[in-house]
């Protein structure tokens, strides 16, 4: 356990010279160590690093007590025409449209700062049907294209969709479901957001 | 009536069919029918339809008017022209457009019907700024009667707001008050308006299967899994719509509308069970525009009696021209059925068959009938109307406080029509004695030149013509005339002065000129009076006309014998033209 624990440190360059020139000697006269240094090495260097899921990161967040900034939590419970807001009404911005219209309108819009970007997301009814739109701007309110919005469900189906010059995806059909999704500009991630529709 | 059909042949394909007579004539086919298969799936156009029937609308309805809104509309529409393949037919739109406006009918399933016809764009306009479209829906269940035309002496119901809901309220009673005025003067019998909760599931079945015309206005909605039209407590669906035993021939439902499935199956049960023509909408329908919207298009549908299309084609051209194409109400409405149906000209034709007869009865014969029309006339004042009234809403008047304004009438109005003006009682208040009418904001008036005001039977009635005197406003400075009240075929031009204005900054002359037909033509110094049936002209400088006018009532033709001239028909650099009998009133604009 303990040679283990100093070849990670080995590898990653945590070692003070002395511990790392005894460390190398070993190396030299162990062969079963040295493929070990070698699998590790290649797997620190050349390993393709993949995102942890953001689920296990809230996780963490919520066992250290961080509090993530750039993180919208919705959820959202649908009862025929009208939506009910379970969680997220702090992000809830009030709509006043210019005009009065002759159907109903059950629409929620979300908002959340997220590393100087305004993320928005529209959710609303069109009869039995429920449509998402997500939108993006700057900090002065200027619409950004080519925002990115990965999309995974609980059953892993995946949706991908980009803003466009008017600063949003363009609605499309969502279910009752629960939602991760992850918001990247030229793939640096920017933000989060769960949206959970029951 | 050119058709175009898209329906879908599997998941996979969608058939497309243009029947047009225009590939006869170009050589492209010999029946004039062009088939195409397109490899498209609905489902993936889904997003760029959105992108144009919800979220461009959605926009607008939230943001108001916005070029930014309108350019990624031409966008998105312009793409889904070219992905239905659409720009292949390039020949047959360029025909389309040159003959301005052209009809064609859409033939259409319910996947297919989710597309935006009227709001695609071919690249340089959207296609419903020259092509007045229907849509027919496939399977339905045709009336045998294909009769287009709708009976003069039709019943017209009205029914408004059942719901009572507080946020439309004000508007559709606005908008049944002024459609109920503008009915009650014609031949056309109106039912209602039927106005909140008595309008339940039952009255309303009962109505829909006994009116040849009906117009809801108020909510479409959908809840518990049942959609539309918004009763007070309850929903008038698709399963109420089996219930009438024959629909109206024609509805508008000036209330939300979709292209879902299922808003297509409420418009389609109304087709199957007869209606010949339905008036919807797509989205969430703007209140107060869809009011405008609505009575501008019965103006030309009721008075004017064009077919819906036409009627519909113009009334949201006049509000484009009015509020702008970047304000998208015009995207909103669509027609199902027939564009062509139409109410009969009855009593106008039967005013054409009494003038043909009065032209060749002797003057004499012709007193004593008018005598005899005015004694049976008033017997059965409340049920006959004037044989030659034609009617005008003032509802059209954008603002009283602008100094000129037109009114849009019935077409081609002349001397000796009476109009019949709707007023609206918020805007105008009236005096009853014939000479004025005055707006209740500020103190503006009308000179009732060459129009006389009547009031009967709630009806605001102004004559035309015949009587004296006119009044003219002449600038000698611009060489302008400006006429207090002018008409042009279906226009009728008001001017508005305060008269403390008229004394404060014009002069007035007042003439007793002996003969009918007369002109009045003016230059920077002179006022010129000719009749050319007695050869007579009088040319009088303006500085000695106002002196000559503060020493008589009224100038007469003795007084300008001095004056006269040989008569000729020479009117270079003279400006005018306007035409007066015996009286004439001029204020001439004094010298700043």
């Amino acid at each position: 356990m303990k040679i283990n624990n100093q070849l990670l440190k080995y590898v990653e360059g945590h070692l003070n010279s002395s511990d790392s020139e005894e460390f190398e000697k070993l190396l030299d006269t162990d062969n079963e160590l040295n493929l070990q240094y070698e699998i590790l090495s290649d797997l620190v260097n050349n390993a393709k690093l993949e995102e942890v899921p953001y689920k296990i990161k809230a996780k963490s967040y919520k066992i250290l007590d961080i509090k993530d900034s750039s993180f919208m939590d919705i959820v959202i419970e649908r009862a025929s025409d009208i939506f009910k807001v379970l969680k997220g009404q702090d992000h809830l911005l009030e709509i006043n449209p210019s005009f009065i219209t002759r159907g109903s309108d059950e629409s929620l819009l979300f908002s959340k700062q997220m590393n100087k970007y305004n993320i928005f997301c529209d959710i609303f009814l069109d009869e039995d049907k429920i449509l998402m739109n997500f939108g993006a701007s700057n900090d002065k309110n200027k619409k950004i294209n080519n925002i990115k919005f990965v999309m995974i469900n609980d059953s892993n189906e995946y949706i991908e969709k980009f803003t466009n010059e008017n600063g949003n995806t363009g609605s499309f059909n969502v279910k009752q479901d629960i939602y991760s999704i992850k918001v990247l500009n030229n793939d640096i991630n920017i933000g989060n957001i769960q949206i959970n529709i029951s | 009536m050119h058709t175009l059909s898209l329906t879908q042949i599997d998941n996979n394909n969608l058939l497309l069919t243009i029947n047009s007579s225009f590939f006869i004539s170009e050589g492209t086919s010999q029946s004039g029918l062009i088939t195409k298969t397109l490899k498209v799936k609905i489902s993936d156009l889904q997003s760029i339809i959105n992108s144009i029937n919800k979220d461009a609308l959605k926009e607008y309805i939230i943001n108001g008017s916005n070029r930014n809104i309108l350019k990624k509309l031409k966008e998105d529409s312009y793409n889904l022209f070219n992905i239905l393949n659409l720009y292949s037919f390039q020949n047959f739109f360029s025909c389309l457009k040159k003959k301005n406006p052209s009809e064609v009918q859409l033939m259409l399933d319910d996947q297919t019907n989710i597309i935006p016809f009227e709001i695609l764009h071919d690249g340089k306009d959207f296609l419903s700024d020259y092509i007045i479209f229907s849509r027919e829906l496939k399977d339905t269940l045709h009336n045998e009667d294909y009769n287009n035309n709708i009976s003069f002496n039709a019943s017209f119901t009205l029914i408004g707001n059942p719901s009572e809901s507080k946020d439309i309220s004000k508007d559709t009673n606005e908008e049944l008050k002024v459609l109920s005025d503008m009915i009650k003067p014609l031949d056309i019998q109106i039912k209602g308006p039927y106005k909140n909760k008595i309008v339940d599931k039952i009255q309303l079945i009962r109505l829909l299967s006994s009116t040849s015309l009906l117009h809801f206005s108020g909510h479409y909605i959908f809840k518990n899994d049942e959609l539309g039209w918004k009763l007070y407590d309850d929903i008038f669906t698709c399963e109420d719509i089996l219930k009438v035993s024959k629909s109206p021939d024609f509805i508008f439902s000036n209330a939300c509308g979709n292209s879902s499935s299922s808003f297509t199956k409420f418009i389609k049960y109304f087709l199957d069970k007869g209606s010949k023509s339905i008036v919807g909408s797509i989205g969430k329908l703007p209140s107060g525009k869809a009011s405008e919207f609505s009575n501008l298009f019965y103006y030309y549908f009721l008075i004017h009696r064009y077919d819906v299309g036409h009627s519909f084609f113009l009334a949201k051209n006049k509000l484009i021209k009015k509020y702008g194409k970047d304000d998208l109400f015009w995207c909103f409405y669509q027609i199902y059925g027939s564009s062509k149906l139409k109410i009969n000209k009855g009593s106008k034709r039967l005013n054409n068959k009494l003038m043909k007869t009065f032209k060749y009865i002797p003057y004499s014969l012709l007193i004593i009938l008018m005598i005899s029309a005015i004694i049976i006339f008033n017997i059965f004042k409340k049920d006959v109307k004037p044989a030659s009234q034609k009617t005008i809403s003032l509802k059209y008047i954008p603002s009283f406080l602008n100094k000129t304004d037109s009114l849009h009438g019935p077409g081609n109005i002349s001397d000796g029509d009476s109009i019949a003006l709707s007023l609206n009682p918020k805007i105008i208040s009236k005096s009853l004695d014939g000479k004025i009418i005055a707006t209740s904001i500020g103190s503006i008036e009308i000179f009732p030149d060459k129009i006389y005001y009547e009031h009967i039977d709630n009806i605001d009635t102004f004559n035309f013509g015949f009587k004296s005197p006119q009044r003219v406003m002449i600038n000698p400075f611009t060489q302008s005339i400006n006429k207090f009240l002018n008409y042009n075929n279906d226009t009728l031009y008001i001017s508005y002065y305060k008269k403390s204005d008229l004394n404060i900054n014009f002069d007035k002359v007042e003439f007793f000129f002996d003969y009918t037909n007369s002109e009045l033509w003016i230059t920077h110094e002179d006022v010129y009076l000719f009749n050319e049936n007695e050869g007579k002209r009088y040319k009088i400088p303006i500085n000695e006309l106002i002196p000559l006018s503060n020493q008589t009532q009224k100038i007469t033709i003795t007084q300008l014998a001095q004056y006269e001239g040989l008569y000729h028909f020479d009117k270079r650099g003279l400006k005018g033209g306007f035409k007066f009998d015996r009286d004439l009133i001029i204020y001439i604009k004094k010298g700043s």
